[in-house]
């Protein structure tokens, strides 16, 4: 297979063999299970990039800029550092129509003002029409903290919690994308978690590992969190909060909400000791945070215990959710 | 195949419908099922109305089920 | 009559098959009882021919075609080409009227309930007089299928379970065909409850023994369906032989434009007939759409076919037995 596919993109396997196959390799780093959201430079400096290429550039509940902003803030925040400056670079194609820049700019300035971390530059470009759609956004960011401050590997007997719905951000954006009514349609989660997290790292400390679920949704982040820890997963299905907007959205579009990305919900590991606590801090910010499920010993699998009473091994999926119909 | 999902109609305009599911609304069309008006619960394929949803209809036949095939209808 | 210790039960529709798998309900079933997918997953048992043909118009000039998202999943021939995605063939019919200058096709693959509502579409496009629409058809319908199935003698099963969208199209009644086969079928829903009902009764009568067919969601299907959906669809359409992966040509299996709506017949617009269906030997699908053969008992199951390379069509969609089975685990 000699040309990239949209599959490649989606953060599932094809993706994972694209990066174990040419990009670690050839940039000399390290396997994909050391890789953090975040990259630790020395000195307590981490630092991390993402491009944002999301279609629609707006939806229900943010738009790219947000996006962009929030997800950057987020990669550092789950590593464990606090945010201290974003760049961002836009890539914005001929004939794009000022005020969506426009909206966008100022959603990302926002969202900065909401997370207290400040855009210190950037970039923009220009591309001729059709060689990029709309408008596209890149990110990097840099933090401060101390690496291993989020506990780096998940225990047998760990539990599981996720800090909010699921699948809320991949379902608004479906549901946008195919152009289907904004009234009562899924509303993207996105926000910044850096706040949530330090809460965690000052009142439970030990706490972790803990990733934030996007490309890929919840089932991919505990699929690669149970791979680089060398653990299994045991997920109750009835525990995992799902939001009405989603639920039904899904259910159109013939969809997983699992495999739907979040975009400001944390899943967190934590000592059986500390889960009380950790609950605790994670409710404070969304009343449907809940633990949904425990570390076993089995390595790299992924079990769920269905509301059915049946159980399903959950599998990285190929490329990413298309809806279904026929 | 056949994604489909029960809605409660909203509104009528012709042949055009929307429904609702939970908060979630959308349009669908009714040539399939054109007697179909606000309030009632019909199922929901690739943009079409194509059946009436009746839980108490089911719910009786379900109980003649299992009348006739001693077969008993286990709570979930 | 005691319960009988080994029992194969089949589905033969898609949403079933990702249902079963996204509950977990084959860890719930008996020791001995299996439930095995037939040929129930439209893109599997569509040939690559009328995919091709499908994808050739696509990247025409002055073409759109529009499809289901199924179909355009990797590394089915539309993937990656200018074919969009639509909801419904309605969707197609709109642009093609905002578009006069454009033909617009829409690829139409599924069953009878998806048929119903492209006949639909036609109809209104017929009313319009829309010259710049147009229908490839590649939609069947299953009740062939089954009797070819189980009348070869190839596929045995102790059990059927019906498709609960279908059959609120078609009713539940056309299942008595299949009783002198002496099959149990039970039409089934598609949430948890509804699934595990429908697989109850049918463990039940597949027990007893005997063909009988129970409507075992009648929150939607009825005796006799939905019949105008039936009417309309014996307007627009005609039975036509249909090549099913797996299966081979059915006669009368598939849904062709009937004399009445040549004029949006897709076929029209091509220049040469559907071309050789891909063969390949080592491909064990067609045991497998017959029952005969477990995913994970193929010997390419997880090794030379899996979901990033599928090398059949039970791998192809997400709604295929392979597919289903590797995605959501056994």
């Amino acid at each position: 297979m000699k040309r990239i596919s949209l599959g490649h993109g989606a953060g599932g396997s094809l993706t994972a063999g694209l990066l174990d196959n040419l990009f670690l390799p050839e940039l000399g780093l390290p396997g994909r299970a050391q890789l953090g959201d975040a990259a630790w430079t020395g000195r307590g400096m981490a630092f991390t990039t993402d491009a944002f290429v999301v279609d629609p550039p707006v939806f229900p509940g943010g738009d790219i800029g947000r996006l962009a902003l929030c997800g950057t803030v987020n990669d550092l925040a789950v590593s464990g550092a606090r945010p201290l400056a974003v760049s961002a670079a836009f890539i914005l194609e001929e004939g794009v129509e000022l005020g969506l820049v426009r909206q966008v700019v100022r959603s990302m300035a926002g969202a900065s003002r909401e997370a207290g971390v400040p855009v210190v530059g950037g970039d923009i470009k220009v591309v001729g029409r059709r060689q990029c759609h709309r408008l596209y956004v890149v990110t990097s960011g840099i933090g401060r903290g101390t690496p291993g401050r989020v506990r780096r590997r998940a225990r047998p007997k760990d539990k599981v919690l996720v800090s909010g719905p699921v699948g809320d951000h991949g379902a608004a954006v479906a549901w946008a994308r195919l152009g289907m009514p904004a009234q009562g349609a899924p509303v993207s989660d996105c926000a910044p978690l850096w706040e949530v997290v330090a809460a965690l790292l000052e009142r439970c400390p030990g706490t972790g590992p803990m990733r934030d679920p996007t490309r890929g949704g919840l089932a991919t982040a505990l699929l690669e969190l149970a791979e680089s820890s060398s653990v299994g997963v045991e997920l109750e299905e009835a525990q995992i909060p799902l939001g009405s907007r989603t639920r039904a959205a899904t259910s159109v579009l013939g969809l997983d909400p699992l495999y739907l990305a979040c975009e400001g919900r944390l899943v967190v590991f934590a000592r059986p000791d500390a889960v009380d606590g950790v609950l605790d801090v994670l409710k404070s910010y969304h009343p449907a945070a809940a633990v949904i499920g425990t570390v076993t010993r089995d390595s790299g699998q992924v079990l769920l215990k269905t509301a059915a009473g049946g159980l399903r091994r959950l599998q990285l999926e190929t490329e990413g959710q298309l809806p279904r119909i026929c | 195949m056949c994604v489909a999902v029960p809605a409660r109609v909203v509104k009528v305009s012709g042949y055009s419908a929307t429904v609702a599911l939970e908060d979630l609304t959308w349009e669908v069309r009714l040539e399939l099922l054109p007697t179909a008006g606000p309030g009632d619960m019909v199922l929901v394929h690739a943009g079409f109305a194509i059946e009436f949803v009746d839980e108490q209809e089911a719910r009786r036949m379900l109980d003649l089920l299992e009348e006739v095939l001693g077969w008993e209808n286990a709570a979930p | 009559m005691g319960k009988r210790r080994s029992l194969t039960l089949m589905e033969v529709c898609g949403t079933h098959t990702v249902a079963v798998a996204r509950h977990g309900l084959r860890t719930r079933l008996r020791p001995g009882v299996r439930l095995v997918s037939g040929p129930g997953c439209p893109v599997c048992v569509t040939g690559t021919g009328v995919q091709r043909q499908a994808a050739g118009l696509a990247r025409s000039r002055g073409v759109v075609l529009y499809t289901y998202p199924d179909l355009l999943r990797r590394p089915l021939p539309l993937s990656g080409t200018p074919a969009r995605p639509a909801l419904s063939a309605w969707q197609a019919l709109e642009y093609a009227r905002s578009c006069p200058r454009t033909r617009v096709v829409f690829f139409a693959t599924g069953f009878e309930t998806t048929a119903a509502t492209v006949a639909a579409t036609l109809r209104e496009a017929r009313s319009l007089g829309l010259g710049n629409f147009h229908v490839l058809s590649a939609a069947r319908t299953i009740l062939p299928a089954l009797t070819a199935l189980l009348s070869s003698g190839s596929c045995q099963v102790d059990g059927l379970l019906c498709p609960g969208h279908v059959s609120a199209i078609i009713g539940s009644i056309p299942y008595r065909r299949l009783e002198r086969f002496g099959v149990p079928a039970v039409v089934a829903g598609f949430d948890r409850h509804q699934l595990q009902r429908g697989l109850a009764v049918l463990l039940q009568l597949a027990e007893q023994g005997g063909g009988r067919v129970v409507n075992a969601y009648p929150e939607v299907v009825r005796p006799h369906g939905n019949s105008l959906a039936q009417e309309i669809m014996a307007e627009v359409f005609v039975p036509s032989p249909a090549y099913w992966r797996g299966l081979g040509t059915i006669e009368g299996s598939g849904l062709a434009l009937g004399p009445a709506y040549h004029e949006f017949d897709a076929l029209a617009l091509l220049e040469s007939a559907a071309g050789e269906e891909e063969a390949d030997s080592e491909c064990r699908c067609g045991d497998v759409l017959r029952g005969a053969l477990e995913p994970w008992a193929c010997p390419r199951f997880g090794r030379e076919c899996t979901p990033a390379r599928p090398a059949g069509p039970c791998m192809v969609s997400s709604e295929g037995a392979c597919a289903a089975l590797y995605t959501y685990g056994r």
